[in-house]
């Protein structure tokens, strides 16, 4: 048994939807997240993948602890966060932190940069050792920023900007894990593919774990080491990385795995000689 | 649909009942005792009792709410023998002060204030929507600043102004218009119009500002919608586009408006009917806030709430089929 | 193929040139000057076959379909030259643009539900395009629509005509902006990121029915995406765009084993793959 950060038993999310009062009659209940189940080793990376309404969103939720599940257990670092309130809560949220998809959205266009990274250090209570100014350009810095851009306001940087900054706020308390919801979905590739580097590196330094939340299961073989593929509020499969994209076992994960549209290997391999031909004339 | 139709009936009753409590309530307690009222200024503390007696005011709150409400379904009777006054169902109360029912009071002036309501919607929507289009599809243009401006003296300049203002620029200077008289449409026609023209333009020109902003925002953020640039993708004509594309959704939202504006005025304008002596629900209001004639205010009160809980149900469930969204179930 | 309009259908000669686009330039003004969107655009598009439009956001990809469309945002001026069947369309009034639009260049668009108008069943919006160029009876533009419709293979289709576009599926609405678009069997289909918004298995049937419907019809098509995965199997040419300027063009087996330009080879490298094949070519081929 390795050695879990987070543990998930049996969660299971139902959301109940109610008549409007007016036209629509009676209750109904849909099970978003049915008994999942899973476990993040500590300092790697557990990627979720899944289609629109698999239910991945739901339980990166119920992992950030921002909704309640219906039934199940959390466990986080060796303590029951299922019932978490008050300051038991305050110190799971200085452990966990999230980072969302739509940078821009989640950034507070009125705020400065240094207030924003800020938030989350004011609302825990915490204030650094050094002063706040010096750790808000230690994060700048380490999040590939100029620290000398802290006075600017969300509108004046670019999405891959914008997510290196959510990214910064995450790590401003600490954090021992941290929950990527699509994180890099609304990213152009070129810039994505920046912001999967910069998270690697991150957790090679500072020895994070993430829950990496995707959609699009190539980003996912970039960044996981294990893997859950979510179908309908389940998971139907989950393991070790490349056993999950190079011998997947259900039928739902191989149907996904055939739909990804790839580049001619043919082509992939000539290019690749092209470049390495390149590279030694050069 | 039937079915969810008489829950929303059922709902709003319950919801009249406890309008008709709470402002039988603020009258019990609030206000000064009828009997004083009806007695006069020679009055004895022996007569003032007779009275109360006379009229029920003597029982207990509930007793008299029960009077009260049951006098709307049966009709009921003050007091007893030859001086006994008889008040015929629906009796939404006796005024002492005049000494007439007060559901007889309310619908002797209600052709006034449905005349005055239907002629200004008429206007305001005519004038709304086409000057909120107008401005939408002309958006940056003279037309559009136009409009806009026109719109927000609309909405800023008081009734009563602009009422005053009309009828010294009409009536007094231009002498375009005669001098507002109460005549039935069938005595007189054309005085007949001319009398309301002036009270349906100062009326409609309040709603005509705030619904041609609301329309303007509406079909703006409309055009930007996808489905508009769908629809020029497919070779459209200019005018479908707009007409069949554009309209509907912008004009949808403001079903819900209507219907609640036209019951507000269906229950009287108070101001305007005021400023211009029409004798309608509004002025009747307001006279008998003057003369603390409690029970026709009562009368006047519950109307009002009815007209806006029926108007509520009518509207949603008009939007439900103007709506596929909320008429049809997703698949 | 089962269309039985009433209209003849000629299949366009395969390699024949059916799109000549020369030098097109799109300007907009802004406060700090005229900005040009897409800048000395140049390309061609033959009969029957796709020419892939690739680039991250800002790249002008959106605008170069939009002004062969004719439908260019407020303000937007297209310069240079585009020819349909050796016809120019740029410098056409408005009203000639409308004959083009639908009949002669048809479009998909990314978000298929908000690209359907909400208020409307999805059979009115179909036949509304069919009878905007050829008139008839609304008879006849039902069959046309229920046709179109299950060519597009939506089950059922004579009923969920009348349904309502929040009545259906991603996947499924996208098949009817694909309906529309053929139903009139234009030359030209423009599809701009037709299948971004959808699950990867439902672009994965959206793709296998354009190319279907591709060989049946013998439409050219311009299909616009940030995704070089999907352009790699849907394209027989590719253009690749950067802020607005074209910075390489070739066949698709050019573009993607020997890319010429540095962006190109950038945006090949920052590719994730779900195949790492990279990691062990390297190995094999130093």
């Amino acid at each position: 048994m390795t050695d879990a950060i987070l543990t998930a038993r049996h969660l299971t999310k139902q959301f109940t939807t109610r008549g409007d009062g007016a036209f629509i009659a009676g209750t109904s209940t849909f099970t978003a997240v049915d008994d999942v189940s899973f476990e993040v080793p500590r300092g790697r990376t557990l990627g979720i993948v899944g289609e629109s309404g698999s239910g991945k969103s739901t339980t990166a939720r119920i992992v950030a602890k921002l909704i309640d599940a219906t039934s199940g257990t959390l466990e986080f670092d060796g303590v029951d966060v299922t019932q978490a309130r008050g300051r038991a809560l305050a110190a799971f949220r200085s452990n966990v932190q999230v980072v969302f998809q739509d940078p821009f959205s989640s950034l507070n266009p009125r705020h400065t940069v240094e207030k924003i990274i800020t938030a989350p250090l004011d609302y825990q209570g915490i204030s650094p050792a050094g002063g706040k100014r010096a750790l808000v350009r230690e994060l700048l810095e380490r999040v590939g920023l100029n620290p000398d851009h802290a006075q600017r306001y969300p509108a004046q940087f670019s999405g891959g900007q914008a997510q290196r900054i959510g990214i910064a706020r995450a790590l401003a308390v600490s954090p021992k894990l941290v929950i990527c919801d699509e994180a890099v979905s609304a990213l152009d590739v070129s810039v994505q593919a920046k912001v999967i580097n910069l998270l690697n590196s991150l957790q090679a330094e500072l020895g994070l774990s993430y829950v990496f939340i995707a959609h699009d299961l190539a980003v996912v073989r970039q960044i996981a080491d294990t893997v859950a593929v979510m179908s309908r509020g389940r998971i139907v499969e989950q393991g070790d990385r490349d056993a999950i994209f190079e011998r997947p076992q259900h039928d739902y994960t191989k149907a996904l795995l055939a739909a990804v549209p790839k580049i001619d290997p043919e082509w992939e391999l000539r290019r690749a000689r092209m470049l390495a031909e390149e590279g030694a004339g050069a | 649909m039937a079915i969810t139709i008489l829950r929303r009936l059922l709902a709003a009753v319950g919801v009249l009942l406890l309008i008709s409590l709470f402002t039988f309530m603020i009258f019990f307690w609030l206000s000064p005792d009828p009997a004083v009222q009806i007695c006069g200024k020679t009055c004895t503390p022996e007569r003032i009792d007779q009275i109360r007696s006379q009229l029920g005011l003597d029982l207990p709150f509930w007793q008299q709410y029960w009077q009260f409400l049951s006098g709307i379904f049966t009709g009921r009777t003050y007091g007893e023998g030859a001086a006994a006054i008889t008040c015929a169902a629906p009796c939404l109360g006796f005024s002492f002060q005049t000494n007439e029912s007060v559901t007889d009071m309310i619908v002797a002036r209600m052709p006034v204030s449905v005349t005055l309501a239907v002629g200004a919607a008429a206007l305001w929507l005519l004038a709304g929507i086409g000057g909120g289009l107008l401005s939408a599809v002309k958006q940056g243009t003279g037309w559009d600043r136009a409009v806009m401006t026109t719109a927000l003296a609309g909405i800023s300049l008081p009734n009563y102004f602009v009422a005053l203002l009309l009828q010294y620029l009409l009536v007094v200077q231009l002498r375009w218009l005669p001098f507002p008289q109460s005549v039935t449409f069938t005595e007189d026609p054309l005085l007949w119009f001319q009398s309301y023209l002036m009270p349906w333009l100062v009326l409609a020109f309040g709603y005509a500002a705030m619904y041609s902003r609301i329309v303007r925002t509406n079909v703006i953020d409309t055009l930007g919608q996808n489905f508009m640039r769908t629809a020029k993708a497919k070779g459209l004509d200019a005018p479908v586009v707009l007409r069949r594309h554009a309209l509907r959704p912008s004009l949808t939202p403001v079903v819900t408006l209507f219907g609640m504006d036209f019951a507000g005025l269906l229950g009287g304008a108070l101001i305007t009917e005021t400023v211009f002596g029409l004798n309608g629900v509004g002025k009747l209001t307001a006279d008998s806030i003057a003369k603390n004639d409690q029970p026709v205010i009562m009368g006047v009160t519950l109307l009002a709430a009815a007209l806006v809980v029926v108007a509520n149900i009518l509207v949603d469930v008009t939007y439900t089929y103007l709506d596929p969204r909320v008429r049809v179930k997703s698949a | 193929m089962s269309l039985t309009a009433p209209r003849t259908i000629s299949i366009p000669v395969a390699g024949s040139t059916l799109l000549e686009v020369d030098h097109l330039t799109v300007t907009f003004p802004t406060s700090s000057g005229p900005v040009e969107v897409v800048k000395d655009a140049s390309f061609r598009v033959e009969s029957g076959d796709t020419l892939g439009i690739v680039g991250e956001s800002g790249s002008g990809k959106s605008m170069t379909s939009l002004a062969i469309m004719g439908l260019l945002p407020r303000g937007g001026t297209a310069t240079g030259s585009i020819r349909l069947n050796g016809h120019e369309l740029l410098g056409r009034s408005d009203r000639e643009m409308r004959r083009v639009r639908g009949d002669k260049v048809a479009m998909v668009f990314q978000d298929p539900l908000s690209s359907l108008n909400p208020y409307y069943t999805v059979g009115l919006q179909i036949e509304e395009a069919y009878r905007a160029h050829n008139g008839g009876s609304r008879r006849d533009a039902r069959r046309v629509t229920i046709e179109a419709l299950e060519r597009v293979r939506i089950a059922d289709a004579s009923r969920r005509v009348d349904h309502y576009p929040h009545q259906f599926s991603g996947g499924m609405r996208q098949r009817i902006m694909i309906a529309m678009a053929l139903c009139l069997e234009p030359d030209l289909l423009i599809a701009d990121e037709p299948t971004t918004a959808l699950d990867v298995t439902v672009q994965a049937q959206i793709l296998e029915l354009l190319a279907d419907l591709q060989r049946e019809t013998g439409t050219g098509m311009i299909f616009i995406t940030h995704d070089l995965a999907v352009v790699s199997q849907v394209a027989q040419d590719v253009l690749v765009m950067k802020d607005g300027e074209q910075v390489e063009a070739g066949t698709a087996e050019q573009v993607f084993s020997n890319p010429r330009a540095a962006y190109t080879r950038a945006l090949l490298a920052a590719l994730p793959r779900i195949d790492d094949p990279f990691d062990e070519l390297k190995g094999t081929s130093r």
